[in-house]
């Protein structure tokens, strides 16, 4: 599997490439921990290039997700394609996770969340 | 009496696992024991639920469950569940702690040889002899009932896996059956296994009024915070059946793939319509509910099957799951279980298999 990680505008983008599988999800479990130790922990994984997702990969991704939470972030999924997709909506991970169209929309929602955020605190 | 082990190692192993034997107590508390407790080989109390409160001491025999733990074949010490003996269950005790025995001396044994190389070997074996427990554990003989023809089956990859299936038949109530499949492999998604299986058993059991949706909610409740502890969760499909009414009710917990084919009818997946056990603190499973015919087949099974490969890497697929069970369909309920098995496997042609299958076979007689 393939790994692209990348930072805009204190968000975690990674870009996956290839099977997520619990071959490969070992990786990302890393790149995931060591992003989640900062608080808030905003991550996006934008699955565009990813074929195949066994329970391994979505135990990862959910893994990531409760952790974020943990420390008042999000982890939002983007660019799902149909075979992944189809996985998502047989499991109903797709009810537990905040899925997006694009990475663009993805970072959009999470600036008007910190936007909003700061509008009620002060 | 010669010790096999210093009683400190022990009660250090014991330790690595609080958090599983925790929850075992607390399930036999549920279910109506008035203590759990674990002794070394000379009688001297180790651990103990309820922490407090209650006097746990040598009680009669008629009043207490005892199973022992083993190392290296040397008994090493004893699990007591005090209660109504009548209520409790002698066998699942046996295997828990059979279970616990093996847990206790891979810790152990990890600890002893962690610099040693050449000890991966026997902990790899002591591996391979706790996935064969496991296979042991589950249930071989299954309920019988006038109208329903019951089959299960479970085989695992070479690396121990998380797959499981149950049945609970108690009279006058309905028949509960689950199968279920936790996230991830090895000796953590083996042991989340034997915990989810027990708290399901028992609130099958236990419940005063049992639907596929309590049961669910209820291992949600008891296990959510051990599954997110170590990052896995568990997908379980629940059936409840009325033989009185003829109804099937189940609740699907993000499982797949589940097949419903009706008497001279497309088979169709029984789609989830919540995520599994372990992902939200609350489970937002429903209970669905049809009749449930003469020579309607119900299939729930693991992703092993859908997921299995050929030598070229094309996946199985649902496609080809749904139109063999479709063809299997008027066969008895086992023989649509080899039917289905022996089409993975040539379908594979020695592939290694890489995710456990396991399956149950309804079919209304």
């Amino acid at each position: 599997m393939d790994i692209q990680a990348a930072q805009v505008n204190n968000i975690a983008i990674l870009k996956l490439a290839g099977r997520f599988d619990a071959f490969s999800a070992h990786k990302v479990e890393q790149l995931l921990k060591s992003i989640t130790t900062s608080v808030p922990a905003n991550a996006i994984i934008d699955l565009a290039n990813v074929t195949f997702i066994d329970s391994a990969g979505l135990a990862i991704l959910l893994q990531g997700l409760k952790r974020c939470q943990q420390q008042q972030g999000n982890l939002y999924l983007c660019n799902l394609k149909q075979p992944t997709r189809i996985i998502f909506e047989l499991t109903r991970f797709d009810i537990v996770f905040s899925i997006f169209d694009s990475q663009e929309i993805a970072i959009q929602n999470f600036i008007q969340k910190r936007a909003y955020n700061v509008s009620n605190h002060s | 009496m010669s010790r096999t082990i210093p009683n400190y190692t022990l009660k250090r192993a014991l330790n690595t696992h609080m958090d599983a034997l925790k929850n075992l107590a607390n399930y036999w508390l549920a279910a109506g024991a008035k203590a759990f407790s674990i002794w070394d080989d000379q009688f001297h109390i180790l651990m103990s639920w309820p922490s407090e409160g209650i006097e746990v001491t040598h009680t009669h025999a008629d009043e207490q469950l005892e199973a022992k733990l083993f190392l290296n074949g040397q008994p090493i010490g004893v699990i007591r569940v005090a209660g109504r003996k009548d209520r409790l269950q002698q066998h699942q005790l046996e295997a828990e702690a059979m279970l616990i025995s093996h847990l206790l001396s891979l810790t152990i044994e990890q600890e002893n040889h962690s610099s040693n190389n050449a000890a991966w070997g026997r902990i790899k074996s002591e591996v391979d002899i706790t996935a064969s427990i496991q296979l042991q554990l589950l249930p071989h003989k299954f309920p019988r009932l006038d109208d329903l023809d019951l089959y299960a089956y479970s085989r695992p990859a070479a690396q121990v896996g998380g797959d499981f299936y149950e049945f609970t038949a108690q009279k006058d109530r309905p028949l509960v059956f689950a199968v279920g499949d936790i996230s991830g492999k090895g000796l953590p998604a083996a042991m989340l296994m034997a915990m989810t299986r027990i708290v399901l058993h028992g609130a099958a059991r236990f419940m005063p009024v049992i639907h596929p949706k309590a049961i669910i909610s209820r291992v949600n409740e008891d296990l959510y915070d051990d599954f997110t502890e170590v990052g896995m969760f568990a997908t379980v499909f629940t059936g409840c059946y009325d033989s009185n009414s003829r109804l099937l009710s189940y609740a699907n917990a993000g499982h797949s793939p589940v097949v419903y084919c009706p008497v001279r009818g497309k088979a169709r997946l029984l789609e989830a319509d919540g995520p599994a056990i372990g992902v939200l603190p609350t489970n937002l499973c429903e209970n669905n509910c049809f009749t449930f015919h003469p020579g309607d087949v119900l299939v729930v099974a693991t992703d092993g099957f859908n997921e299995a490969y050929d030598l070229s890497g094309e996946m199985f697929g649902y496609k080809r799951f749904l139109d063999l069970i479709e063809e299997l369909s008027p066969h008895t309920a086992e023989e649509i279980a080899t039917g289905l098995l022996t089409a993975i496997d040539q379908f594979a042609s020695g592939h290694e298999q890489h995710d456990d299958q396991t399956l149950i076979i309804v079919k209304g007689v």
